[in-house]
């Protein structure tokens, strides 16, 4: 399974990859905001995205929007992970359809938990 | 000289006296409007100097706190680096001992059986020997699970280590938000500055944007209890479950950018003329009403007191005038 991991922050990017790493996910490819993110799905495979939401250029929230209006990866699983935690970031995530939601700092435990859900439901 | 040249002459001579009245009044008031003028233009003066040097200082207190993330980031990339480098070492001493148990258990087997068909008649010297061997071999697997163990450990810190790093993403957003309300403060003083008229500040040039707004989260804080995570969770669920929303109680953060505006409402705009008028305690000038008062009788002389200062109060008749001058022929005709 290969994990699109989106976050303009790389020491953010290398700890997300990292976690998936040690919870046994090694195929990971990396963007750095919503834009860079976009062109790497029109590139390859990715079976899972996992995306911060403040980006410049474009953020979390407009990139699964984005995905969610194209027609080729349209229904690939969403995982927000952000520092975003007031009440109406979670809902505005859930109405621009992520799958699920968690705030940092996380643990990989989270992580695991969350991504296994989104298998299990998807 | 007629009548009503007299009464237009009263009229404009009260006029006259009440403007010298009014004037009378003003005075000690401009004087007390001209003293404090004279006394707040210093220290005008001296808070316009004060907050051109604020606004001048703040591009550089910006500037610090982006070296700050910079450092910050750096500092971070170098230690997720060795931790990198460190799990590496860690994977590959494992590796490498990875066998161990197994060759260890492999050699006290072939061991035990190369000791089985000696006889219980030999010596006893070879059995405690046997013995100690064992406790050996038994010693020998102890520390190799332990120094797995112990590599497991180390592993999981690194990762912690690499996990609690999370902590320079969280404050480079918190940092991010100081200095926007840090700009967001500036550009309002400047304007604040220009609009006094400052010439000083004609060098001021805009800040630029250091951390572009929407690219961070005023609200960022490092939180590692879990109760953020949780709250989220039951806010998914009920979301997932058109449940109804739990409520929370998460409104603190820095100020947004409505509060900066909010800060400056009121106080940046020049005083509206309201605000002038209110300055002047009773607000609206002396009415007519006030004035006529000041000449005691209220209004302008009218007709009949002007007849009256002609004491008859109405004009002498043509009977009267004409008794003045033929008293006698009254007298004769009789």
């Amino acid at each position: 399974m290969t994990f699109l991991v989106v976050d303009d922050s790389p020491t953010m990017r290398r700890i997300v990859c990292n976690a998936l790493r040690e919870i046994g996910y090694t195929d990971v490819v990396e963007a750095s905001d919503g834009a860079d993110a976009l062109e790497k799905l029109e590139q390859g495979s990715i079976d899972f995205v996992i995306t911060d939401w403040n980006m410049p250029n474009m953020n979390g929230l407009e990139l699964t929007k984005a995905i969610r209006s194209h027609a080729r990866f349209g229904n690939l699983p969403i995982l927000m992970v952000t520092t975003r935690g007031m009440k109406e970031d979670v809902i505005a995530a859930m109405q621009a359809r992520v799958n699920n939601y968690i705030v940092k700092p996380f643990t990989p435990e989270v992580l695991r938990e969350k991504i296994n859900l989104i298998l299990k439901t998807a | 000289m007629t009548t009503n040249h007299i009464q237009e002459l009263l009229s404009k001579l009260n006029e006259l006296r009440a403007v010298f009245i009014l004037g009378q009044r003003a005075i000690p008031f401009i004087e007390e409007v001209v003293y404090f003028l004279r006394e707040i233009s210093p220290l005008l003066s001296e808070v316009n100097d004060s907050l051109a040097e604020s606004t001048r200082k703040m591009p550089r207190a910006s500037s610090q706190l982006k070296s700050v993330t910079q450092a910050t980031e750096m500092a971070t990339t170098e230690i997720l680096d060795l931790i990198d480098v460190v799990l590496s070492d860690l994977d590959a001493f494992k590796k490498s001992w990875a066998a161990a148990p197994e060759a260890l258990q492999t050699l006290q087997s072939q061991e035990e059986q190369l000791w089985q068909p000696l006889p219980e008649s030999w010596n006893e010297q070879l059995q405690t020997l046997l013995g100690e061997r064992r406790q050996h071999y038994a010693t020998l697997q102890a520390m190799l699970e332990s120094q797995q163990q112990l590599v497991d450990s180390l592993r999981e810190r690194m990762n912690r280590i690499m996990l609690a790093l999370q902590v320079q993403d969280i404050t480079a957003q918190q940092l991010a938000a100081v200095n926007h309300l840090i700009e967001s403060v500036r550009n309002r003083m400047a304007q604040l500055i220009r609009r006094l008229g400052s010439e000083v500040l004609d060098d001021l040039e805009l800040p630029r944007q250091l951390f572009a707004e929407g690219t961070f989260d005023p609200h960022a804080r490092y939180d590692r209890d879990g109760a953020r995570q949780k709250q989220v969770d039951a806010l998914v669920d009920a979301l997932q479950h058109n449940a109804s929303l739990p409520q929370d109680g998460e409104n603190s953060g820095p100020a947004s950018q409505d509060e900066i505006d909010a800060l400056f409402n009121g106080s940046s705009t020049p005083a509206s003329q309201d605000e002038i008028d209110g300055l002047f305690s009773s607000g609206t000038p002396t009415s007519q009403d006030e004035i006529d008062e000041l000449f005691g009788g209220g209004t302008p002389a009218s007709q009949d007191e002007i007849d009256g200062l002609f004491s008859g109060g109405t004009p002498t008749s043509q009977d009267e005038i004409d008794e003045l001058f033929n008293p006698k022929r009254n007298d004769s005709d009789s």
